[in-house]
């Protein structure tokens, strides 16, 4: 059975015993060891801790951190199972920024525009980790561009019984504090080719990375044809048409399709359609092209197979997949 | 020189391991088994399936073979279709007969160890 040696910062040592699969978060938390966490899913990274035994980390306990960070042997707690006796460094290893609300705005039936003072540097396509007075931690995509505006943009889903949906639809007001977690995420374009043809696609609030992604494309000057597609759950969950439109206008290399997957009460102004069959008709033939798919897991999953099948190569399809948060 | 070596080492089994993955998952037979939430994981596994096949270095004994793949339940129809696969993949790649030939044996003298026989 692996044993846990945790070392605070003042030099003491505490063994903790791992039950049989039982990740390290919960191992610490068992033993009363304060351990900061959110979404115990591998997503928020507000878990990461620091082992100087780095071949003792499962692989699993590593994806989606920076290279940078898996060098140095930080590791998702939440994810980590290990087999081998891990020491673990307990100490502040998490840079945290303040911001407060700026503008809060329904845009759509189940989503909300938040806006934040720009406190941290990032790039379009990354993510960050927002901790509420509450405690409640989660998730979101930036949509803003970092030059070219002056504040984050984040846009949040509502689940009927999120918690943070709640704080968002209930609790939270322009001026109040929140704290900021990351920049995390590696889905962010990259100049190699400004010719290369890029494909864009989104479900619902997977549009927020896509959007800030396609701005710092463009800014940068991509030449190459770029095919948005953009899909929402019904069309009363379409939003930011105006500002893609507006974008599109000003570059007409930008081309942006949508695709409504079901029927709901609101007058449909789009036609139903299937999101893939739509892909494939857009971008029938994807060798040489370059993706970036962002949306909940399943629909990532079989997008980025599809594209793979169509002929792009997988080191070309960048993602950003959305886990819900189960704690 | 080995086959591996003839068809052009490592570049060959880059060449090879996205045509062989795409005809795998569109294998009814057999893509269940190679469709999953990390491409990414499964692109490394292929590739050193492919390596192995095309006699190149590789760690692999029979009983990693018969570990790996003892919890799938395979039969005669799921060897074929990965066999067909890497077959196909080397027509496309216009490999030559007889390196195919030198291929497919490597391949077949795993196949007890995969089917777990």
């Amino acid at each position: 059975m692996p044993n846990l040696i945790v070392m605070s910062g003042d030099g003491e040592r505490k063994k903790v015993s791992l039950s049989p699969g039982e990740t390290v978060l919960d191992g610490l938390l068992d033993a009363g060891v304060e351990v900061s966490y959110g979404c115990k899913s591998g997503v928020c990274h507000s878990c990461l801790l620091q082992t100087p035994d780095q071949d003792a980390i499962p692989y699993e306990a590593q994806q989606g951190l920076r290279s940078v960070e898996r060098g140095q042997g930080y590791f998702l707690s939440c994810k980590c199972k290990p087999e081998k006796s891990l020491r673990i460094q307990l100490e502040g290893v998490q840079q945290r920024y303040q911001s407060k609300v700026v503008s809060l705005d329904k845009v759509a039936d189940s989503i909300w525009r938040l806006r934040l003072t720009k406190s941290l540097a990032y790039r379009p396509g990354q993510y960050l980790t927002l901790k509420h007075s509450s405690g409640v931690i989660r998730s979101y995509s930036i949509a803003s561009h970092p030059i070219h505006d002056d504040f984050i943009e984040c846009h949040i889903r509502a689940f009927p019984d999120g918690k943070f949906s709640h704080i968002v639809k209930s609790e939270l007001k322009v001026g109040d504090s929140l704290e900021l977690l990351g920049p995390y995420g590696r889905c962010v374009y990259e100049k190699t080719e400004s010719s290369r043809v890029l494909f864009m696609g989104g479900m619902g609030t997977g549009l927020a990375p896509l959007y800030g992604i396609a701005r710092d494309a463009l800014m940068q000057g991509h030449t190459g044809q770029i095919f948005m597609l953009i899909g929402a759950s019904q069309s009363n969950n379409l939003y930011h048409q105006s500002e893609l439109a507006k974008l599109s206008r000003a570059y007409p290399n930008l081309k942006i399709e949508y695709s409504i997957q079901k029927l709901d009460n609101t007058a449909a102004i789009l036609p139903i359609s299937d999101i893939y069959e739509t892909a494939a008709k857009l971008l029938p033939n994807m060798t040489g092209c370059e993706a970036y798919l962002c949306g909940n897991q399943s629909f990532v999953k079989r997008l980025r197979k599809e594209c793979f099948l169509r002929g792009a190569s997988l080191s070309d399809i960048k993602s950003d997949e959305f886990l819900r948060a189960v704690a | 020189m080995s086959v591996y070596e003839q068809i052009g080492g490592a570049a060959a089994v880059d060449a090879a391991v996205d045509i062989f993955y795409r005809k795998v998952l569109v294998d009814d037979r057999i893509s269940e088994f190679f469709d999953t939430v990390d491409m990414e994981d499964q692109h490394k596994k292929q590739k050193a399936f492919l390596t192995m096949a095309f006699g190149g270095p590789n760690q692999y004994t029979g009983k990693d073979m018969r570990e790996a793949h003892a919890h799938m339940n395979l039969t005669d129809e799921h060897f074929n279709a990965v066999a067909e696969a890497l077959v196909g993949t080397l027509n496309e790649l216009s490999v030559p007969q007889e390196h195919i030939d030198s291929i497919v044996s490597i391949a077949v003298s795993v196949k007890d160890d995969v089917l777990n026989k």
